[in-house]
């Protein structure tokens, strides 16, 4: 019970850490993964000078770095929440304003806000996409084409639709 | 048997339960698929009983911690293909490998948006309609409601 805690708390601290110091607006995810990855080693290598972690067999202590990992993922999950406000969020502010209200209230809420538009920025500034110099079409850099690998795999494997 | 072992089982077994889950149902306990909770409560039954069995109360707990992340984990990644606009944005550039901003909004546009959630809160019994007019339903429990405000919570940490 004690190492989930610990591991909670060191999770919590790092996105504590990175949200209100290196990154109080936008959160790039490829910089949050790489700080991780720094915060990590110097998690380590002081980990391994306590005497409780040096004690544990090689076992115990993969299933408490897999618990680390698997939790940080979790984390990038809920922080993606934290990035833009989901079109849901804004949907649901424009019906609890008004006790009925019609579709092009709605849209029109909608196209003010510039969700699809404030989103194609966020994917350039992450990296993911690009916009081709030459002819202005959007493309997936090298980066983003491996990140739409993993999501389609797993999309064909599943049977998914992408509603959008 | 290892815990290194009992770990690859259960990561395989939460891939492949989770598959044949959808195969069963695609039904919906909102906001949960029914597949999500299916694969949850399998798995981290499952793994709980056999890692206390062959190892400690210390090491089930820990599995049952691994099995709560991998249910968010996977429940977001699964919500993000389904519902995500930067996903559907992504998938889409994939699919063409070029697209411009124009066709873009072709099949991907305001009305699709909306459309799409409308669909999915109606659905799941958080809207109705009266005279075309939309307005949130006063369930006791809306989870859509509950939704928000815990999304609101995390914008504002």
């Amino acid at each position: 019970m004690l190492e989930i805690i610990f591991i909670l708390l060191l999770i919590i601290f790092y996105s504590l850490v990175y949200l209100k110091i290196f990154s109080k607006e936008n959160i790039i995810f490829f910089k949050f993964f790489i700080y991780f990855i720094v915060y990590t080693i110097i998690v380590y290598f002081l980990l391994i000078r306590i005497e409780a972690w040096y004690g544990l067999v090689n076992d115990l202590k993969i299933l408490i770095i897999t618990s680390y990992l698997v939790n940080f993922f979790a984390l990038i999950l809920i922080i993606n929440l934290k990035s833009l406000y989901s079109p849901s969020d804004f949907i649901y502010q424009t019906l609890n304003r008004s006790k009925y209200c019609s579709r092009k209230e709605i849209i029109d809420n909608l196209k003010k806000e510039n969700i699809i538009e404030k989103r194609i920025i966020d994917l350039k500034k992450q990296k993911l996409i690009k916009e081709n110099k030459e002819d202005g079409n959007l493309e997936l850099t090298k980066f983003g084409f491996i990140f739409s690998l993993f999501f389609y795999w797993i999309k064909e494997f599943y049977n998914l639709r992408s509603e959008g | 048997m290892m815990i290194i072992q009992l770990l690859i089982l259960n990561i395989l077994s939460y891939i492949f339960i989770y598959k044949l889950s959808f195969l069963i149902t695609s039904k919906y306990i909102y906001p949960f698929r029914v597949a999500d909770l299916i694969n949850l409560f399998t798995n981290s039954l499952l793994f709980f009983i056999v890692a206390f069995f062959f190892f400690s109360l210390k090491v089930a707990i820990i599995f049952l911690f691994i099995n709560l992340n991998f249910f968010y984990i996977s429940y977001s990644i699964i919500n993000l293909i389904n519902t995500s606009p930067r996903m559907k944005i992504i998938l889409e550039i994939k699919k063409n490998k070029k697209i411009s901003i124009n066709q873009l909004y072709k099949f991907y546009n305001y009305d699709f948006i909306l459309d799409n959630r409308l669909r999915r809160l109606q659905s799941s019994n958080q809207i109705e309609y009266k005279d075309s007019k939309i307005s949130l339903k006063d369930n006791k429990f809306n989870f859509f409601k509950i939704i928000i405000f815990i999304m609101n919570i995390i914008k504002k940490v």
